[in-house]
């Protein structure tokens, strides 16, 4: 098997899971923030221009 | 010289920031994918066995770039920090803040496959050691640091606390590097990599780790860099959100 690594194949493969999977972790939840805020952002500039006009002149 | 340090300060204007990055961010992700993949596949497949360690040695890939990246990045933070106190540049806090959960996840991920490692090797996961105990230290100030900003809404006040406990945490970060030459006991190793050529390990091991550090390097850098303009925009919508509702 490729993923036999002899007598601590199982030390070893925990080690990399675990890692990897925090490091997933802390991507994915970087990503999809990023996608959250980019998406407000330009929802906000896209919005009627005339809303915010109104808004300051109250 | 004045040329030089005008540049490093054209990076506190946050829309130099995000110019300057939005070109070098590919360059970041691509490194990061060139440099992990190959080091760790060259690690894990392509090393032999260490003669009293056996495979277990394989586990030097993750834990060694991950334990340098928890203590750097806290050194990292601590510089940003103390600039954020002395000239105010917000870009400065924002690094500070959007570093400290990747620190905290690869000072977890360092004590973790640290543990992994120990029992077969020490015969326990944990000992009271004096860089495993610096180590779960700097932890707890990487929580700490998240936690004041989690909990609490942004002001100049709240930015001062969260620098100054990012100084005091910064002496166990110091501790974490140095505490096998401060204390000359407990179980934990001096460091694998040296200056020194006649310390470090062996070619056969120090070049696909030296590869890996990179990879992680850069992957630090990735995530740091999309972490900030995620941060910057998140406060120019906060702006634009709260003159538009005024």
């Amino acid at each position: 098997m490729i993923l036999d690594f002899g007598k601590y194949s199982l030390e070893i493969l925990f080690s990399y899971l675990s890692t990897f999977s925090l490091i997933l972790i802390l991507v994915i939840s970087t990503y999809l923030n990023s996608k959250k805020v980019k998406k407000d952002l330009d929802k906000f500039k896209n919005k009627d221009p005339n809303d915010s006009k109104k808004s300051q002149s109250i | 010289m004045i040329k030089y340090r005008k540049n490093i300060w054209e990076f506190a204007n946050p829309n130099n920031f995000l110019r300057i990055t939005d070109k070098i961010t590919p360059f970041f992700i691509i490194l990061t994918i060139i440099t992990l993949s190959t080091g760790i596949i060259w690690g894990l497949f392509f090393t032999p066995e260490d003669y009293r360690q056996g495979s277990s040695v394989k586990i030097i890939y993750v834990h060694v770039p991950t334990a340098f990246l928890a203590i750097n990045i806290y050194f990292m933070m601590f510089v940003t920090s103390v600039i954020w106190l002395i000239r105010r540049h917000h870009v400065s806090l924002i690094a500070a803040k959007s570093a400290a959960p990747i620190g905290f996840i690869m000072t977890l991920s360092a004590i973790l496959t640290g543990a992994i490692w120990g029992k077969p090797i020490w015969g326990t996961y944990w000992a009271w050691d004096p860089r495993l105990t610096s180590f779960s230290i700097l932890l707890m100030f990487y929580i700490g640091y998240i936690s004041i900003w989690q909990t609490m809404k942004f002001s100049d006040k709240i930015a001062d606390l969260s620098s100054w406990l990012c100084i005091i945490g910064s002496i166990f970060a110091l501790m974490s590097r140095y505490a096998v030459f401060f204390w000359d006991q407990g179980l934990h190793q001096g460091a694998s990599l040296s200056l020194d050529k006649k310390e470090n390990i062996d070619d056969i091991f120090y070049f696909p780790l030296l590869l890996c550090m990179a990879g992680f390097v850069f992957l630090f850098l990735t995530l740091l860099v999309i972490r900030i303009k995620t941060e910057i925009q998140k406060r120019r919508l906060n702006i634009l959100l709260s003159t538009g509702n005024t």
